[in-house]
């Protein structure tokens, strides 16, 4: 065994060194959220009663970017092998996704005070919740091993379970964190006996030698044997990813709990733990699950056929149901299931052959743009509110666009972002998942492909219509009480709004960075093959041309030939 | 030739109303309202003053090879947008004679129309909000017409949706005006899905959304080939785009709805810019459209259509600016049947032209509801009396659109009704003419040589009904549009008033700050069109060739369409039937105001029986077609019917029906579940695990 994986060209000796002072590298965006969190109980524990929390949610924010900066420190300093005995990776895939789920939780708990002060609910807990959240969303993202996937995955889902409760005067509430935590113990079960199986086929719960222990298992021809086992555990594990991005047919908590859960909370849930999710899911599918077999597309029927269905029902269902919605909330909600189809086709393209890995760029891109969009949605309700109510449905927001115009203005980009209007981000995201999509179906020929973007472009069209109606309402309809709502004065949660606008008109208007810093993503993704290493190789010189031609085009022009006009 | 990409002039144009916008947008509500006034304004009148500098670069820089000028182009590149392995794209920016017209047109009648507002909006609280969307728009479509590739264009094209729909409801408060808005949004984005996909088609034919490296390819002899096969489906997918943005058949019930909106506002985008921008499009991608004579055929087909339907229409209507929406609906198809008959000057012509004249209609329809604050011409009458500079100059547009001779109209309209009688589709490559090949295209059986000489074409007779069909249709319009336009005119502003006093004794005429527009636009509307002279008078009176400024100015990017693949089927010199053509055409105009005035001055008891007689069509008319109706029926309450469905299906067969009927059998036979409390949880559960079971089911279907 050991010989045969030396053939492989695994990079085996990486497991048996002690761990290197540079691998600790790997844990500091993770841990700084971590002692982030601790630092936040702590200088809670000597809260004056009766005064604000806002200094918390500066804190956390401080900390959280300093999480970011961490990933920028580290982005050139990656390791191109798994450390601490293949349980982590140190990657720019990883560091993306860092930075994303640290800027997403800090943003959203900026909005924290905000709504805690309508609500009465000034508490402390809440800031902790979400700074352990996000760290276990970091690992997630770094995980290198079923064992670091799944200890992540809870410590990313635990705390969001008591968030979804927090509001705990609220019947609804608790009723959103029981269903949240019964569901999600049970998908996260269903998602351990998964890996069980696939330990059980392979031995190992590494994901680079999960790999190659699969395709050996496939091709020595024990498929007759084991390959039910095989295909069982890879559906299980691919379960319990779906659940937690809310991908049809496994979204159905998601309308009740975001309704139930707080509004910055759920901006939160909607954002960090999809990221980290997919994060997760991408490492798992590429690494482990990359034998042609269990791909299926063009080899056949694997995860990539499955995540095609999932993609066009998500796609049409969270579409068509977010139209009837009356509740905001419930509205977002149902959008998210249809981003995370539109985020699983980006997927589908890129997972169809080896050769299309590169793709992925257009996965980390959305996911940033949708990220600040939604973000900024649910902070734009937790920003209006009043003593003791919450603002989610239509008829709260009516005419608050022109009362409060900061508010509207906002929720405008936002809206406008998710509907995948120019110049925002929501538009560029969706035109790479597009082409990716249509790239894939032209170069392979494969009618399904052009299908599902056309059903895409399609669904995104009825988009327009539930989005534009949040504005409707609040430019155009008279309110209905005139003490209904007020915009809070919270500072942070201006600064928060301003900042997710800023970001999703900056993604839409000046997207090459993030583009770029998506394709750096990719192409840094440790742990595949090596086919497509190949393919990762070209697409780093690619990168490397584009930018050299760009720094070119940036010098002045040579004397002589000055611009005319 | 100038041939650089830093000619940054063109950046500024763009960036002038944008910067307007912010400053109004952002800080407008603190400024004094003079202020405001001021900023808006100006914003927009240096952009034309930079678009007079840019037109005069592009002029100076032009290249004279023999007879002919050579344009060019000029162009800035201001950054990488995209930049991704193989798909880059760039905010370009692009000067050539086409844009140049557009140019002029949105910055100098838009400036005009801020100038008016300035009046009309006067005692509007949110005017500073007004006018940041209304600059915001100039914004979108400098960006639309400036665009050197398609997503450029294409961005613009959302823009100006996006503020066309905020200006729409700017006055929020009425329920139907939102709901305008909405509509028009809506409807924009069906036509924005069918761009969206044709622009993705051509880009994975040529690899590329740059119009300069597109027309490279579309107009060479061998590389047109390759995407020769795409370029009807191309072509028809952008059209649906442009019905949507221009309003035609099928997607032109928003236009009407729009009217809701600020009167400048209909004047600006609803007349003179926006909804032109789907002509402008076919025209700058000609090259592409006249690969297909199929998709030519839609064009001029569906674009005939709009145009009588749209007359036909405006006929029944009461409301002033309903009489103008209808019009501009009209109007605007036969910008189409133009560009269908492959003559893309004379769509572009009609741009123009018709930007004048409607905006000017507008403006004046405006002045009137400003002074006597109802809109229904049925209570209107006399008005000349109290409003003469207003009343002159609407006669002045009536008689343009109606194509009264050495007005503006005629001379547009003129040369489209004639392409539509003499043009036909016959080459589809360049080259191919001097290779003497013998049949040619389906739409012709003269064989090449015969053509190259100049000589009549036999045409086939698909394409010989087309082309006659589109041609008679037009012509009857015109009869239809001069009748409703006198018909307008003579019932706002002649005769008795038929309102109640209180209101006549307060209405006057317009303030300076609008009868100004008015005037200048009267006077481009009666003699803008000068610049394009019927071929026939030229050449029988000898008058000098700059008569027809307006087709040499355009000729270089009309070149391939025009030399290659339309020609004149009487020959090369067509003078008489031309003539005739001419003839008919004024002769129904006149015709049409004739019995607008017997009808509505002279005898004005004959409509009332004339609709009595005819009551069940005067009732379709009035309901205009029951478009809506269809459409609601077909799309709005079958998406919402789906939405109900789907709802039905998640919350009841999904998890109801198929999970709780599940549960209960798994319950009654475990037990299993018993112990869970909460019941919507355990059947989510169950839920979650038969999903899990299906997908296995059917993996393991595939498997084996």
């Amino acid at each position: 065994m050991l010989h045969a994986l030396m053939q492989t060209g695994f990079p085996l000796l990486g497991l048996l060194t002690p761990p290197s002072g540079a691998e600790y590298a790997a844990l500091i965006p993770g841990a700084i959220a971590a002692l982030v969190a601790m630092l936040v109980v702590l200088v809670d524990t000597f809260h004056r009663p009766g005064t604000r929390r806002d200094y918390l949610a500066y804190i956390s924010a401080v900390g959280m970017g300093v999480v970011v900066l961490s990933c920028w420190a580290l982005w050139d300093s990656t390791i191109d092998r798994p450390v601490f005995h293949g349980m982590l990776y140190l990657d720019k895939f990883g560091l993306f996704f860092a930075a994303l789920a640290a800027a997403a939780g800090g943003l959203a708990l900026l909005q924290v005070p905000a709504y805690m002060n309508f609500q009465r609910m000034d508490r402390g807990e809440f800031y902790m919740l979400v700074l352990f959240s996000v760290s276990g969303a970091i690992f997630m993202a770094n995980a290198a091993d079923l064992l670091t996937v799944f200890i992540a995955l809870e410590l990313m889902s635990i705390p969001v379970y008591c968030l979804a409760g927090y509001m705990r005067r609220d019947g609804r509430g608790a009723e959103a964190a029981m269903k949240y935590f019964v569901l999600g113990a049970f998908s996260a079960g269903l998602m351990l006996y998964g890996m069980a199986l696939i330990y059980g086929v392979t031995g190992t719960t590494n994901l680079e030698y999960i790999g190659i222990n699969l395709s050996r298992v496939i091709e020595t021809g024990a498929v007759e044997t084991g390959f039910g086992m095989i295909v069982l555990g890879v559906l299980l594990v691919l379960s319990g990813f779906a659940f937690k991005i809310a991908a049809v047919p496994f979204h159905i908590w998601t309308p009740d709990v975001y309704t139930g859960s707080p509004s910055p909370g759920v901006g939160f849930m909607s954002t960090v733990v999809k990221a980290g999710a997919f994060a997760a899911m991408l490492r798992v599918l590429f690494v482990a699950f990359e034998d042609p077999m269990l791909r299926g597309g063009f080899y056949g029927t694997g995860w990539v056929d499955v995540l095609f269905f999932m993609s066009a029902a998500s796609m049409v269902l969270g579409n068509t149901v977010a139209i009837m919605q009356d509740n905001i909330k419930r509205m977002l909600a149902y959008s998210s299931i249809a981003h995370a189809g539109y985020i699983l086709l980006g997927i589908v393209a890129a997972g169809a052959r080896p050769e299309y890995f590169l793709f992925n760029d257009a996965v980390l891109f959305y996911l940033a743009s949708y990220t600040f969009g939604t973000v900024g949605a649910f902070g734009v309700l937790s920003y209006l509110g009043r003593k003791g109510t919450t603002v989610e449905t239509y008829e709260d927001i009516a005419g608050l666009g022109l009362k409060y115009p900061f508010a509207g203005l906002m929720m405008g980009v936002f809206m406008f972002s998710s509907a995948g209007i120019p110049p925002t981000a929501g538009f560029v995201g969706k035109l790479y998942i597009f082409r990716a999509a249509v790239d894939v179906g032209v170069q392979t020929g494969e009618f399904a492909f052009i299908g599902l973007s056309v059903l895409a472009v399609l669904t995104s069209v009825a988009g327009a219509y539930y989005y534009l109606r949040v504005l409707v309402c609040m430019y155009m309809k008279e309110p209905t009480r005139d003490d209904w709502v007020e915009a809070s004065e919270s500072k942070s949660a201006r600064l928060s709004l301003g900042i997710c606008a800023a970001l999703t008109l900056a993604l839409g208007i000046l997207p090459a960075t993030m583009l770029e810093l998506s394709r750096e993503g990719v192409v840094d993704f440790q742990g595949v093959p090596a086919s497509v290493r190949e393919v990762q190789r070209e697409g780093g010189e690619q990168l490397k041309q584009i930018r050299d031609a760009a720094e070119r085009s940036r010098e002045p022009a040579p004397k002589g030939e000055v611009p005319q006009g | 030739m100038l041939y650089t990409d830093q000619f940054y002039y063109l950046g500024l144009i763009a960036l002038m109303p944008l910067i307007g916008a912010l400053i109004n947008g952002l800080i407008g509500a603190k400024l004094p309202r003079k202020l405001v006034d001021v900023i808006a304004c100006s914003s927009i009148g240096l952009s034309f003053m930079f678009s007079l500098i840019s037109i005069k670069a592009l002029v100076d820089n032009a290249a004279h090879i023999g007879d002919e000028t050579i344009y060019g182009h000029l162009s800035y590149t201001a950054y990488q947008w995209i930049y991704a392995g193989d798909f880059g794209v760039d905010i370009a920016f692009m000067l050539d004679p086409l844009t140049s017209m557009m140019l002029l047109l949105i910055t100098g009648i838009g400036f005009l129309i801020h100038l008016y507002s300035v009046g009309y909006m006067s005692e509007e609280p949110a005017k500073w909000r007004y006018f940041s969307y209304l600059n915001l728009f100039c914004f979108s479509m400098l960006l639309l017409v400036l665009g050197k590739n398609m997503l450029v264009t294409f961005i613009g094209w959302e823009g100006v949706g996006a503020c066309s729909y905020l200006l729409i409801g700017f006055w929020y408060t009425d329920d139907a005006k939102a709901a305008a808005g909405q509509k028009a949004f809506i409807v924009n984005r069906v036509g924005d899905f069918a761009f969206l996909v044709g622009m993705f088609i051509l880009f994975y034919e040529t690899g590329t959304v740059d119009y300069v490296a597109l027309k490279e390819i579309a107009t060479d002899a061998a590389s047109m080939a390759s995407i020769a096969p795409i370029a009807g489906v191309a072509s028809i997918l952008i059209f649906i785009g442009c019905t949507g943005k221009s309003a035609q058949i099928p997607l032109f019930v928003w236009l009407p709805d729009a009217m809701a909106g600020p009167t400048p506002v209909s004047a600006l985008i609803h007349a003179a810019t926006m909804v032109t921008s789907g002509v402008f499009l076919l025209s700058r991608m000609n090259w592409l459209l006249t690969i297909s004579p199929e998709a030519m055929m839609v064009v001029a087909i569906i674009g005939a259509l709009t145009a009588f339907f749209g007359a036909t229409m405006a006929l029944v209507q009461n409301d002033i600016k309903g009489v103008l929406a209808y019009s501009t609906v009209s109007q605007l198809g036969y910008m189409f049947l133009a560009v269908g008959v492959g003559s893309f000057t004379g769509a572009l012509f009609h741009v123009m032209t018709h930007a004048f004249f409607k905006a000017l209609l507008f403006l004046g329809s405006g002045s009137v509801i400003h002074s006597v604050h109802t809109q229904d011409i049925r209570e209107m009458g006399g008005l000349r009396k109290v409003m003469p500079w207003t009343a002159g100059t609407f006669l002045v547009g009536c008689m343009a659109i109606s194509g009264f001779p050495l007005m503006s109209g005629f001379f547009s309209k003129d040369l489209i009704l004639w392409s539509a009688f003499s043009n036909v589709h016959v080459l589809n490559i360049k080259g191919v003419l001097e290779q003497n090949i013998g049949v040619i295209d389906l739409l012709t059986n003269t064989p090449a040589p015969a053509i190259t000489a100049g000589g009549a074409v036999d045409v086939n007779v698909l394409a010989l009904v087309v082309g006659s069909g589109v041609g008679v249709l037009g012509v009857i319009t015109a009869g239809l549009t001069a009748f409703y336009m006198f018909r307008l005119y003579f019932m706002t502003f002649e005769g008795e008033y038929r309102g109640d006093e209180e209101t006549l004794s307060h209405a006057h005429e317009s303030p300076p700050t609008m009868v100004i527009p008015l005037a200048v636009l009267a006077f481009l509307a009666a003699f803008g069109g000068l610049t394009g002279w019927p071929h026939f008078i030229v050449h029988w009176l000898h008058l000098p060739e700059g008569l027809l400024f307006f087709e040499h100015w355009y000729e270089e990017i009309f070149q391939t369409s025009n030399q290659f693949r339309i020609v004149g089927r009487f020959g090369a010199k067509p003078y008489v039937y031309e003539a005739i053509a001419t003839a008919i055409s004024v002769g129904v105009g006149l015709t049409g105001i004739f019995f607008a005035h017997r009808f509505y001055l002279v005898q004005p008891e004959v409509p009332g029986r004339v609709k009595a007689k005819f009551e069940k069509l005067h009732q379709v008319l009035t309901d205009k077609y029951y478009v809506d109706e269809g459409y609601d029926l077909a799309f709005v309450k079958s998406s919402i019917k789906a939405g109900e469905g789907l709802t039905f299906f998640d919350k009841n067969i999904l998890d109801g029906g198929l999970v709780n009927g599940a549960a209960q059998i798994m319950v009654s036979c475990g037990r299993i579940l018993r112990n869970m409390q909460s019941g919507d949880v355990q059947r989510y559960a169950t839920y979650i695990t038969l999903g899990v079971v299906l997908s296995l089911a059917v993996l393991y279907g595939y498997i084996s």
